[in-house]
């Protein structure tokens, strides 16, 4: 059975707005210093961070027309800018992305 | 009593600007994104407005382009956004004007996010506790412009971009997420990021269905106890 775009939002929207919900309720009761909220944290870490690699690497929109060298270099060209800014992801960001812009005009043969 | 509508118009005063355009940005890649994963424009705005988490987004438009099932969607959705619990419970106060529960506060509730957070919480001397409700709305309120926005631009005019503007934009959007996922103040949380790049693609290789859940469960929790071997103080 294939499930649509809406009834999957809907489902998504009710999985994040219970916790918000539950958020509201608990406000003035709840230490968020525990270790479980720790946890969480790291899952959601890796699960995202892990998604986001893969959406880039292992892509399989117009993005895997990009040779994997140039997306491996605008990658570590922004991780390198980001941990050597003190982690500022405004900067990582800008750097990346502009080596990425780059190499795309260049290959594209736009300089 | 303060003027409402003046504080209301600060707030909205204040988003314009850094915070409106590094969003809008963002967005505009996730419209694109959207597209490229199949969504049509109504539910991609509404996805926006309705998860209000790019990580939450991101991963919504990619379990659709996958066509994952419904039970994938509400076990990742779900773990990826009880990060909103400890949000709420850390910003409502700094929100609300009283300690008495109110059904706005549902509203407000729904408009949380670390941008918005971080703002109010950097205004708390500034504002007394009446004018945080307005003042918050109004920020939130251009957010929520900007953010449709740049996601009906990215959804619309993606395709109509220099070819080397769309591949970017393609970039740019999991890239910022991956950015904000290594962040993290403790050691715990950027050695599941690390570890997280390996198991999650490899596990979603061995098992499409579940691979995104096993993997991430697993490096997190890896990650965690590593963290807690070697706890960090570094920020």
């Amino acid at each position: 059975m294939t499930v649509g775009p809406w009834s999957l939002l809907a489902i998504a929207f009710a999985a994040t707005y219970s916790w918000r919900v539950l958020g509201v309720l608990v406000a003035r009761r709840i230490d968020t210093d525990m270790a479980i909220f720790e946890w969480f944290g790291c899952v959601t870490y890796a699960l995202v961070g892990g998604l986001m690699f893969k959406a880039i690497f292992f892509a399989t929109s117009e993005l895997a027309t990009v040779p994997l060298i140039d997306r491996g270099l605008a990658f570590a060209a922004g991780m390198a800018i980001f941990t050597l800014s003190k982690r500022s992801v405004g900067a990582g960001f800008v750097g990346g992305v502009a080596v990425f812009a780059g190499l795309a005009l260049w290959r594209l043969g736009g300089v | 009593m303060p003027d409402k509508a003046a504080v209301f118009l600060r707030g909205a005063r204040d988003c314009i600007g850094a915070p409106a355009l590094a969003l809008a940005a963002a967005l505009t890649g996730y419209g694109v994104m959207a597209r490229d994963n199949g969504l049509d424009l109504t539910v991609t705005v509404v996805s926006v407005l309705s998860l209000w988490g790019l990580p939450a987004m991101m991963t919504y438009a990619e379990l659709v382009g996958a066509s994952s099932g419904p039970v994938l969607m509400a076990v990742t959705i779900a773990l990826i956004n009880i990060r909103t619990l400890p949000m709420v419970v850390a910003a409502l106060p700094l929100v609300r004007n009283g300690r008495q529960l109110k059904w706005t506060h549902f509203i407000y509730a729904q408009f949380i996010s670390p941008t918005n957070w971080a703002q109010i919480a950097a205004k708390q001397g500034e504002l007394s506790a009446p004018e945080r409700p307005p003042y918050f709305l109004g920020f939130s309120l251009v957010m929520w412009l900007c953010v449709s926005l740049g996601t009906v631009i990215g959804y619309e005019y993606g395709v109509a971009l220099p070819a080397f503007m769309g591949l970017t934009l393609l970039f740019l959007t999991p890239f910022f997420v991956f950015l904000m996922m290594s962040t993290g103040h403790r050691s715990g949380g950027r050695w599941a990021v690390v570890i997280g790049v390996v198991l999650v693609p490899l596990a979603m290789f061995i098992s499409a269905e579940w691979g995104l859940l096993i993997g991430g469960i697993s490096a997190g929790t890896i990650g965690f106890f590593l963290g807690r071997k070697a706890p960090s103080v570094e920020t």
